[in-house]
Parts: structure tokens; C-alpha cells; sequence
């Protein structure tokens, strides 16, 4: 394994009944690397994401994290697992805040249940994260009053609220009113310049030109190709690649 | 014609004694069954089956077989059979409230999974147990959602409970049916009991959907 790898993905697949959703996907992160995974709908990207924190289960594979087979040959047990999966901090589409409390409750949940450390030291932390991410005055704020790009923005701040090494984001922007991608593009941009490592599957090509140290390219389950953005979105190799490009690019 | 309602002055006092305790009983009988319908309705969720099975099975079965039958299994049945001693309240409230607690967990397993499964995991991902995201993110988020149809089974619990009469809890169908048989005027005893079981009934259902207008208001 190499040295700097966060996360070491060999030969992963995931089957959905009959359906092959992943069909042998071998991926490395590093640490500080921000990597963002395009493709067409139903290419396997999301699942590959699901699968990194083990929200989906892999079909066969192999997963190792930090040094610690996550899925494989050794199955690992409930606790550890836990463990393992809030240190991997995950933004979703439709953000899933918790309804039922106040955005500071929402942040300092996990870090007291999960964590178990101390109610002040959490919504200090918590605090000085939603100021971060500009949203202080919302601390007492129900998710149900905040909008589209603020929720989001509370979900990458619960996230970070674990102090994760690795933060995997699934089609964050997809679900926001077009005026509201921005606000979230830039806290991730920001989190990326604090040297956060990052999965990141998005269909903002323009996002990924600027952010991404790699961007790959996933088609029916498999890694159609992959490099820096200027390769990718400059001179793409593999027929698909400038077929999906051409398609999603103006 | 043959009604005299004054008939009924000197069982007044009789009648309202029957009327705490009915409700008395009902709220000892949901309360219960709330109790037991909770781990049940997780156990049919759990993706073990060795949980899932006899919930599913204890579901079916106390919902499938009458009421009544297990009043009197449990009255009388059990006691016989096993020779133990059963106080003729803890018989009623038990048959009342088990047979609530099948309803009762089927009304908990739709609350939660009415919870959209997207708070699973988030929850899940930030490294909560199932364990503790069930204890914190879904069953608070779920008791929004099954509050109003828990109402409706406390409504239902009031009106059934009038079997216990059977078993000689003096509950307020007792009540009617002494006045009945010393008096012989069962029209009027009837429908006076009639009356204070409509305005508890009526008054529970109003009251409740008051609240959830004022909880739906909130979100």
C-alpha cells in the first residue's frame, strides 16, 4: 500500500441483484487530494462513494482506510466500523439534517453520542465552524427555516464538527436552486485549500476544473479514465470521455 | 311510553365512579401497551430475523384471534390452568393491553418508516450505532408521526375496555349493567352510559387533533 494513501480501493464490485452497478473499480485518494468523480447517471459514481463509508455494502473488494481494512477479507465488527465511519465525514445531495433539532444540536450530536466529548468543547467547536462557514447567526435556527444552500452548508459544518480526515461529498449541489450552487462550491473550495482530503461526485464541470487535483471519470461501473483536470477537460483520450464532454460542456 | 330518566338520580354518583374508572383503566391499558408495542415494533424492523420472526408472529396472531377470547384466557384460562391467582383489574388490563400492544407496534413500525431514510445515513455516516441513531434521530422524529394514530387507539382502548365489565371490573358499563338488572330500566341506563362514554370519546378526538394542528403548525 502506498504510504500516502487515505483511502486504497482493488477490485471492487457491487451487485444490486442481478444489476452490476460497480464492476471491478480500483481507486487510491491521497492524503491533502482533492478528487472529484464525474460521469453520466447511473455510472456507479454515487455507489462507489456509498461504498467508500460502507453506507452501501460492496459486493467483493477490497477497501483499506488509514492502514485499516475496511471491507475485505477480514470483516471488521459494528463498533469498529462506527468508529471508522465518522472519520470519514459525508455530504448528501438532500443534505439530511436532523428536523427535529436546532442547527447546533444537529452539529453536536454525533461528537457527544459518537465521541463522547463535552458539550461545551462541542458547540465551541460547532460555533466556531458555523462561523466558517458563514451561517453563526442560524445556530439556534431549525433546519426547516433555513434554505436550500444554508442546510447544505450546516451539513458540510455537522461534518466537520467529527474533525474527519477525509470528506466524501455526493452530488452536493444537485438538489439546490441555481443561485444557491455557489455558496456551497465555495465552502468546499475553502475546506480544499485547508488541505482536506476529498471525494468529491459532482456534475459542476466547472467546479472540477478548479478545484480537483484529479478528476476521473466513471462509466457503467468502471473508471473510464483519469488525470489532472487540464488532461481530462483539454484533451480527453477515451471516446467516452469526449462524448460525455462534449454532451455536458457549453 | 316507558322512559323515566330520574330513574337514574340515585346511580349518579354510581355512574361517574364507572366513568374514573374506565378511565382510569384506559390510560393504565395504553400506557402499558405502549410499553409493549415499542419493542415489538423495533423487533419486527430488525434486520435479524431471529427479532423480526416472533414479532411479525405475535403481531399476527393477537390481531387475528378476538378480543374477548383473550380476556377470558387471560381471566380465567391461565389461572386454571396454571394455578396461580390472577386480581381480576391486573387480568383486565393485561388481555386489554396486550391486545393493544399488536396495534400499537404496527402503528410505531409505519411511524418509523415514514421517517425518510436519508436521516438513517447521515446519521449512520457521522458514527452513530443503529442503536443510538434509532434512540436519537428517528423514533423523536417517528413519535411526530404516530402521536395522532396513538390518540386513536387510546379513543378505540375506551370503548373496548367496556368488555372488562364481563369479568366484573366496575367500569362504566358495570355500572349500567347493575342498574339494569336492580332497576330493569335498561333503556335509560344504556343510554346514559352511552352519553359519558360519547363525551369522553368525543372530547379526546377533538382535543387531539387540536394538539396536531398546533404541532403541524410548529414544523
Amino acid at each position: 500500500m502506498n504510504e500516502n494513501s487515505v483511502i486504497e480501493v482493488t477490485g471492487l464490485t457491487k451487485k444490486f441483484g442481478a444489476l452490476e452497478v460497480l464492476k471491478g473499480v480500483d481507486l487510491q485518494v491521497a492524503q491533502g487530494e482533492v478528487l472529484v468523480v464525474i460521469g453520466p447517471s447511473g455510472s456507479g459514481k454515487s455507489t462507489l462513494l456509498r461504498c467508500l463509508n460502507l453506507l452501501e455494502t460492496p459486493t467483493s473488494g477490497s477497501i483499506v482506510y488509514r492502514g485499516k481494512t475496511l471491507f475485505g477479507k477480514t470483516a471488521l465488527s459494528e463498533k469498529e466500523l462506527d468508529g471508522l465511519r465518522s472519520d470519514m465525514g459525508m455530504v448528501f445531495q438532500s443534505f439530511n439534517l436532523f428536523p427535529h433539532l436546532s442547527v447546533l444540536d444537529n452539529m453536536t450530536l454525533a461528537p457527544q453520542v459518537a465521541r463522547g466529548w463535552k458539550k461545551e468543547e462541542c458547540e465551541t467547536e460547532a460555533m466556531r465552524l458555523l462561523a466558517m462557514v458563514g451561517l453563526s447567526e442560524k445556530a439556534k435556527s431549525y433546519p426547516t427555516s433555513l434554505s436550500g444552500g444554508q442546510k447544505q452548508r450546516v451539513a458540510i459544518a455537522r461534518a466537520l464538527a467529527m474533525k474527519p480526515h477525509i470528506m466524501l461529498f455526493d452530488e452536493p449541489t444537485s438538489a439546490l436552486d441555481p443561485e444557491m450552487v455557489k455558496e456551497v462550491l465555495n465552502a468546499i473550495k475553502d475546506l480544499s485549500l485547508k488541505g482536506m482530503t476529498m471525494v468529491v461526485v459532482t456534475h459542476e464541470m466547472g467546479f472540477a476544473k478548479e478545484v480537483a487535483d484529479r478528476v476521473l471519470f466513471m462509466d457503467e461501473g468502471l473508471i473510464v479514465e483519469q488525470g489532472t483536470p487540464e488532461e481530462i477537460f483539454q484533451s480527453p483520450k477515451q471516446p467516452r470521455t469526449i462524448q460525455f464532454l462534449q454532451a455536458v460542456l457549453p | 311510553m316507558n322512559i323515566d330518566f330520574s330513574s337514574l338520580l340515585p346511580y349518579i354518583p354510581l355512574f361517574f365512579k364507572g366513568l374514573l374508572i374506565t378511565i382510569g383503566f384506559s390510560l393504565v391499558t395504553v400506557l402499558f401497551g405502549l410499553l409493549l408495542g415499542l419493542p415489538v415494533a423495533l423487533g419486527r424492523l430488525s434486520p435479524k430475523k431471529v427479532l423480526s420472526a416472533p414479532a411479525g408472529a405475535y403481531i399476527e396472531i393477537i390481531r387475528g384471534t378476538p378480543s374477548l377470547l383473550q380476556l377470558y384466557l387471560i381471566a380465567y384460562g391461565i389461572p386454571i390452568a396454571f394455578g396461580v391467582s390472577m386480581p381480576i383489574f391486573l387480568a383486565g388490563v393485561l388481555a386489554l393491553s396486550i391486545n393493544s400492544s399488536a396495534y400499537v407496534a404496527e402503528i410505531i413500525r409505519s411511524g418509523i418508516q415514514a421517517v425518510d431514510k436519508g436521516q438513517m445515513e447521515a446519521a449512520r455516516s457521522l458514527g452513530l450505532s443503529y442503536g443510538q441513531t434509532m434512540r436519537k434521530v428517528i423514533i423523536p422524529q417517528a413519535i411526530k408521526n404516530v402521536l395522532p394514530a396513538l390518540g386513536n387507539e387510546f379513543v378505540t382502548i375506551v370503548k373496548e375496555s367496556s368488555i372488562v365489565s364481563i369479568i366484573g371490573i366496575s367500569d362504566l358499563m358495570r355500572v349500567a349493567d347493575i342498574m339494569k338488572s336492580q332497576t330493569f330500566r335498561i333503556f335509560e341506563a344504556l343510554i346514559f352510559a352511552a352519553v359519558l362514554y360519547f363525551v369522553v370519546t368525543f372530547s379526546l378526538s377533538k382535543g387531539l387533533r387540536k394538539l396536531e394542528k398546533r404541532w403541524k403548525s410548529h414544523e
